[in-house]
C-alpha cells in the first residue's frame, strides 16, 4: 500500500472523528443550553424575562432563592421529598432484589407467572385507579399519616420495572456462578449477598436511578394523597407559582434548579458504580 | 446444587414481600376501576349501572377518542424512532473511555433528571411563537417564513411533545444500553476482529445482537410509557389546538378529573390497559425473550 | 381544623386569606389551622373531588358556584349553612343576595360567595391618547378602534388563548349583543339549541373581527400573562378579561393608565351594552361531616365581618357583601367596575359556570375552533351534538 493512500486514509479517518465530535457536541449544547438556561433565568431580573429570554442576564439576583426557600416552603419540601424518595429506594431494591433473584436464578415451577403478575403493574395507567386506590389506604392513612402512607403505593408501584431490570440482569449472568459458588461452600445467603448482589450492581444501580427520578418527579399521586401544605414534596410545592393570574417564572425555575440538584447528584455517584466497570470491559474490544 | 435453588421456603420467603405488597396495591383497585367503567359516575355522587353504555358512547359518539387513539400511536412510534436508534449509536460511540466521552454521558442524562413537568415548561419557552428558540434562529438563519406558533400548530402539536420527551428520555436508553454494553465479553470482539469484522460491521453483527434484550427493555419502557404518557402532553400542549394534541391518558384524566365522569374515565382506562398488554405482549413476541449466547 | 383555598398564584386573595386566619387566631387562640393552599384550577378540582369521594372533605374550603357546584351538594358533601344564617338576620342581610342566589340549590345555601366579578373590556389610556380614541359608544366605534390600532402597529386586542376560557369572553360577549339575555338564558337552561343561528351569527361576527386583524395571528399558542404584558406595555389597546385582573393591572401599570368600558351594540342585535357578565365565582363551604362546625361557622362570620370586608375591597377584590366602597378612597378602577356593574339591566353568567365542569369546557373548546376559523354554524352543531350526547 502507497504511504500516499495511508495518509488519505488517516485523514479520511480524522475527518470521520472530528465530524463524530461535532455532532456530539452538537447534541451536548441542545441539551445544556436549556438547562443553563433554566437557572440563568431564575436570577434574571423577572423585567427582563420576557424582554430578553435567552440572552445572559444583564444582572443578577439571587434574592428569589432564598424567597423560595423562606417564604414558600421550598426547603420543608425538598426534605419531604429526600425522605420520600429515598425510603421508597430502599425498601423497593429490598423488595425486587429478594424477587428478583428468586425469578431468575432459582428453580421452581411458577417462577414465570410471579414475574409475569408482577409485570402488569407496567401497564396500567396510574390515573386510572387512583380514586379506589385512595379509598383502600384511608385506614393506612389515618393510621400513620399521608406521609408514610403514600409509601406503600410508591414502592408499589416501583416494583414491576426494578424486578423487570433486575430480573433480567441476573439471568443474563452465566450459570457457572452458582456451580463456583457452591464448590466454594457457599449457602444460599452467602450465594445471595455476597456474589449475586454485587455482580448486580449496575442493574441495581439503573434501578435506583430511575426508581429515584419517578418518585422524586411523581405528581399525581402526591397530588391526592398529599393535600396538606406540611407534606407536600417538590412537584407540589412547584404547583403554587401557578395560579389564576399567570406563573411566577423565576420562582418557578429556581424551585426547578434546587430541584435538579439531588437528581444529579444521585447520578454522579451512581454513574462510577455504573459506567465504572463497564467500560473496563469494553475498552479492551 | 439443584436442591439449594429449589428450597420452597427460601423462594416463598424471597417472593412473598413483593408479592404481597403488590397485590395489596395493584390488583384490588385495578379491578375496582373495571368495574367503576360500568357505571355513570361522578366521583362525589351515587353510581349508576350502565352496563356496557360507557363503552358504546366511546366508539361510537366520542369524537375525542380516534384523535387520542391516533395520537397514541404515532406518540409512541415516534417516541421509539427518536430514541432509541440515537441512543444506540451514543452507547456504542461512547463505549471508548476518554475525558470527553465522560462528560457526554453525564450531559446526555442531565434532562431525565428534571420532571416531565418541567421539562414541559422549559420547552413551551423553547417552541414560543415571539421569544422562542426555534422562531429566533429560523430567523436568524433568513428563515422567518418558517416560524410558526408551534403549540398552536394542529399538525404539529403532538409532534413537539414528542420531540420534547424525546429530548428527556434518550440518554436515559443510552444508559441502559451502556450498562448491557458492559455485559458483552471483549473477547467476543476480540475473536470477531479476527473473523475480519470491523466498525459499523461489527456493531451489527455482534453488539445487536448481543444487546437485543436491552433493546426490548427500553422499547417496552417506552411503549408502556407512552400510551400512560401523561404529564408533558398536559403541560406543554394541554391537549390543544382543539384536541389535536391529545392521547389516551390525557383523555381519561380530563373526563375522570375535570369533566366529573369517572365511570367513563375507567372505561377509557381499561382500553388503555388492554392496548398495553397487547403491545407489550407482540414486543415481546417481535424481539423474543430468549437472550442471544456465545 | 383543616382548611382549604385556591392559590391564585400573585394574588391578593391569597394574602387576605392567611391574614384573616392570622387575626382569627389571635382571637381564637385554642384553634389550629392545617392548610391546603397550595393549588388552583384543575389540580384544585381533582384533590377537592378526591377527598369529597372518600368522605375527607376539609372542614372549611373554597368551591367555585353554580353549576360546578351542584355535583359537591347533590352528594351531600357540603353542610347547610341556611338554618345559620337565618338564626343571624344581620349577618344574613350583610351578603348580597345576587352572588347567594348561585349557592343556594333546592332552598339551602351551601356556601358563602367570596367575590363578584365582571367580565369586561379594559383600554390602555397611553395607547387611546396617542392615537386620539375615546371609549366606544357604538359598534362603529370599536371596528374604528381595531382599524385604528391595526394601521398604526398596535395589536387591536390582546387575547391569551392558549387558556381557551379567555377566547370564550370575547364570543359570550357578542352572543349577547347579537341575540340578546333572554334567548342565551333560555339556551343555558336548555330550552332553546345551540345550533339557532345566533350563536352561528355571533361566530360570524367573531371571525370578521379576527379578518380585521383583531387578535394576533398566533392567538391560539399566548398565554394570557403574556397578553396582559403586552396591554401593560401599550403593544396592545385592548385587553378583555375579569375584574380579578385589577389587582394585577394596578400593580403592574398603575390605576391611572386604564380604563374599562362594556362592548357597544351590535347593529339589528338584540342585546344592550347594560348587559354585562357577571357571577360570583368562589365560595366558602363547611363540609358536611365536619367534626368542628362551631369554629368553622365563626370563621365564616369572621372572613364576611365588615372589618375583614374592607380588608377585601382595599386588596381590590369586588366584595359579595354589601360593606361599603367609598368612592373617596376605594381604588378608582374597583369603583369604576362596580358603577359598570351597578348599572346593568340584566346580567349572565359566563357559560362554562352554568353548564357545568362537563360541557362548559366542552363549549370552550368549540369556541376556539371559531378561533382556528372553522365554519361557526358546523362548530355549533358538533357541540350540540356533545350536549345531547351528554344528557343521556
Amino acid at each position: 500500500m502507497s504511504s500516499r493512500s495511508n495518509i488519505a486514509a488517516i485523514a479520511f479517518l480524522k475527518l470521520k472523528r472530528g465530524l463524530a465530535v461535532v455532532l456530539l457536541m452538537g447534541l451536548a449544547i441542545s441539551v445544556l443550553y436549556p438547562l443553563a438556561w433554566t437557572v440563568m433565568s431564575s436570577i434574571r431580573n423577572p423585567q427582563e424575562f420576557f424582554l430578553n429570554p435567552w440572552g445572559l442576564p444583564t444582572s443578577i439576583n439571587f434574592s428569589v432563592y432564598k424567597k423560595v426557600w423562606n417564604e414558600f416552603y421550598v426547603g420543608r419540601a425538598l426534605l419531604n421529598s429526600l425522605t420520600i424518595a429515598s425510603l421508597t429506594v430502599i425498601l423497593s431494591l429490598a423488595f425486587s432484589l429478594t424477587a428478583s433473584f428468586a425469578i431468575a436464578r432459582m428453580r421452581w415451577r411458577f417462577s414465570n407467572v410471579v414475574l409475569a403478575f408482577l409485570l402488569t403493574g407496567l401497564m396500567i395507567p396510574g390515573h386510572s385507579t387512583i380514586i379506589p386506590l385512595y379509598l383502600t389506604l384511608i385506614p393506612v392513612i389515618e393510621a400513620v399519616g399521608a406521609k408514610n402512607a403514600i409509601l406503600i403505593p410508591y414502592v408499589a408501584g416501583t416494583l414491576p420495572i426494578s424486578v423487570f431490570i433486575i430480573s433480567s440482569y441476573m439471568r443474563s449472568l452465566p450459570n457457572s456462578v452458582e456451580e463456583a459458588a457452591i464448590i466454594d461452600g457457599c449457602n444460599i445467603r452467602q450465594l445471595f449477598f455476597r456474589i449475586i448482589i454485587p455482580m448486580s450492581l449496575p442493574a441495581v444501580a439503573s434501578v435506583t436511578i430511575f426508581n429515584f427520578l419517578g418518585v422524586w418527579n411523581e405528581l399525581m399521586l402526591a397530588l391526592v394523597f398529599l393535600t396538606k401544605n406540611a407534606e407536600q414534596t417538590l412537584p407540589l410545592a412547584l404547583l403554587r407559582f401557578s395560579g389564576r393570574f399567570g406563573t411566577q417564572w423565576s420562582e418557578t425555575l429556581a424551585t426547578v434548579s434546587i430541584a435538579v440538584i439531588p437528581s444529579i447528584l444521585l447520578y454522579v455517584i451512581l454513574q462510577e458504580k455504573l459506567i465504572k466497570g463497564m467500560t473496563a470491559g469494553s475498552v479492551k474490544g | 446444587m439443584q436442591k439449594m435453588l429449589s428450597n420452597k421456603w427460601v423462594i416463598l420467603a424471597f417472593v412473598a414481600p413483593a408479592v404481597l405488597l403488590y397485590a395489596m396495591v395493584v390488583p384490588y383497585p385495578l379491578l375496582k376501576s373495571i368495574q367503576y367503567s360500568f357505571y355513570r359516575w361522578n366521583i362525589i355522587g351515587t353510581a349508576q349501572f350502565v352496563g356496557f353504555q360507557n363503552y358504546v358512547r366511546i366508539f361510537t359518539s366520542d369524537y375525542v377518542f380516534t384523535t387520542a387513539l391516533k395520537n397514541t400511536a404515532l406518540f409512541t412510534i415516534g417516541s421509539i424512532v427518536l430514541q432509541i436508534p440515537l441512543a444506540f449509536i451514543l452507547a456504542v460511540s461512547l463505549t471508548k473511555v476518554t475525558r470527553l466521552n465522560k462528560f457526554f454521558k453525564s450531559v446526555y442524562f442531565l434532562p431525565c433528571t428534571i420532571s416531565g413537568a418541567a421539562v414541559s415548561l422549559l420547552w413551551q419557552f423553547i417552541y414560543h411563537p415571539n421569544m422562542g428558540i426555534i422562531n429566533a434562529v429560523l430567523k436568524s438563519l433568513g428563515l422567518g417564513g418558517w416560524a410558526r406558533t408551534w403549540l398552536a400548530e394542529p399538525d404539529f402539536a403532538l409532534w413537539a411533545v414528542v420531540i420534547s420527551i424525546s429530548w428527556q428520555w434518550f440518554g436515559y436508553h443510552m444508559v441502559i444500553f451502556l450498562t448491557s454494553l458492559s455485559t458483552i465479553s471483549p473477547e467476543i470482539f476480540e475473536a470477531a476482529e479476527v473473523d475480519g469484522a470491523t466498525g459499523w460491521k461489527k456493531v451489527w453483527y455482534i453488539t445487536y445482537p448481543l444487546m437485543k434484550p436491552f433493546i426490548k427493555i427500553s422499547m417496552i419502557l417506552i411503549t408502556t410509557s407512552s400510551i400512560k404518557a401523561f404529564d408533558n402532553v398536559y403541560v406543554l400542549t394541554g391537549e390543544g389546538p382543539a384536541n389535536s394534541s391529545t392521547v389516551l391518558a390525557l383523555h381519561m384524566y380530563n373526563r375522570a378529573f375535570l369533566q366529573l365522569q369517572y365511570g367513563y374515565g375507567a372505561a377509557l382506562a381499561v382500553i388503555l390497559l388492554i392496548l398495553c398488554v397487547v403491545l407489550s405482549g407482540v414486543l415481546n413476541k417481535v424481539f423474543g425473550t430468549k437472550n442471544a449466547e456465545y | 381544623m383543616t382548611i382549604m383555598w385556591q392559590n391564585a398564584g400573585v394574588d391578593s386573595t391569597d394574602n387576605w386569606m392567611r391574614d384573616t386566619l392570622t387575626l382569627f387566631q389571635e382571637q381564637n387562640p385554642n384553634v389550629e389551622f392545617e392548610l391546603m393552599d397550595n393549588t388552583w384550577g384543575d389540580q384544585y378540582l381533582t384533590q377537592i373531588t378526591t377527598l369529597m369521594a372518600t368522605g375527607r372533605t376539609p372542614d372549611v374550603f373554597a368551591t367555585w358556584t353554580s353549576g360546578r357546584m351542584e355535583p359537591f351538594v347533590e352528594a351531600g358533601r357540603m353542610y347547610d349553612l341556611k338554618p345559620l344564617l337565618e338564626q343571624d338576620p344581620e349577618f344574613y342581610n350583610f351578603l348580597q343576595a345576587g352572588p347567594l342566589a348561585s349557592t343556594t340549590f333546592d332552598g339551602g345555601i351551601y356556601a358563602i360567595p367570596y367575590n363578584l366579578n365582571g367580565e369586561f373590556i379594559y383600554y390602555n389610556k397611553q395607547v387611546f391618547a396617542d392615537l386620539g380614541l375615546t371609549v366606544p359608544e357604538t359598534w362603529e366605534d370599536f371596528l374604528n378602534i381595531i382599524k385604528t390600532t391595526k394601521e398604526n402597529g398596535i395589536i387591536p386586542i390582546a387575547l391569551g388563548n392558549a387558556e381557551i376560557w379567555t377566547g370564550a369572553i370575547p364570543f359570550m360577549m357578542i352572543a349577547e349583543r347579537v341575540g340578546g339575555l333572554e334567548a342565551i338564558n333560555e339556551t343555558l337552561a336548555g330550552e332553546r339549541k345551540w345550533t339557532d343561528e345566533i350563536f352561528a351569527r355571533s361566530g360570524e361576527v367573531l371571525q370578521e373581527l379576527m379578518n380585521m386583524g383583531a387578535f394576533e395571528p398566533n392567538v391560539n399558542g399566548i398565554k394570557p400573562d403574556e397578553a396582559r404584558s403586552k396591554f401593560v406595555m401599550g403593544q396592545a389597546a385592548l385587553w378583555i378579561n375579569g375584574t380579578w385582573e385589577i389587582s394585577i393591572l394596578n400593580a403592574q401599570m398603575g390605576p391611572e393608565n386604564y380604563g374599562i368600558f362594556s362592548l357597544p351594540e351590535i347593529p339589528g342585535g338584540k342585546g344592550s351594552i347594560d348587559h354585562h357578565i357577571v357571577f360570583a365565582d368562589q365560595a366558602y363551604a363547611i363540609g358536611a361531616n365536619s367534626e368542628h362546625k362551631d369554629v368553622a361557622w365563626s370563621l365564616l362570620k369572621f372572613m364576611f365581618s365588615q372589618e375583614r370586608q374592607e380588608a377585601v375591597v382595599r386588596s381590590n377584590v369586588l366584595p359579595a357583601t354589601k360593606v361599603e366602597v367609598d368612592p373617596a378612597t376605594a381604588d378608582a378602577r374597583l369603583v369604576e367596575a362596580l358603577d359598570l356593574m351597578a348599572g346593568a339591566s340584566g346580567t349572565m353568567f359566563p357559560w362554562d359556570i352554568p353548564l357545568g365542569t362537563f360541557l362548559g369546557t366542552e363549549l370552550n373548546k368549540a369556541v376556539q375552533l371559531l378561533y382556528m376559523g372553522q365554519s361557526p354554524a358546523s362548530v355549533m352543531q358538533q357541540f350540540q351534538r356533545t350536549v345531547d350526547d351528554a344528557a343521556f
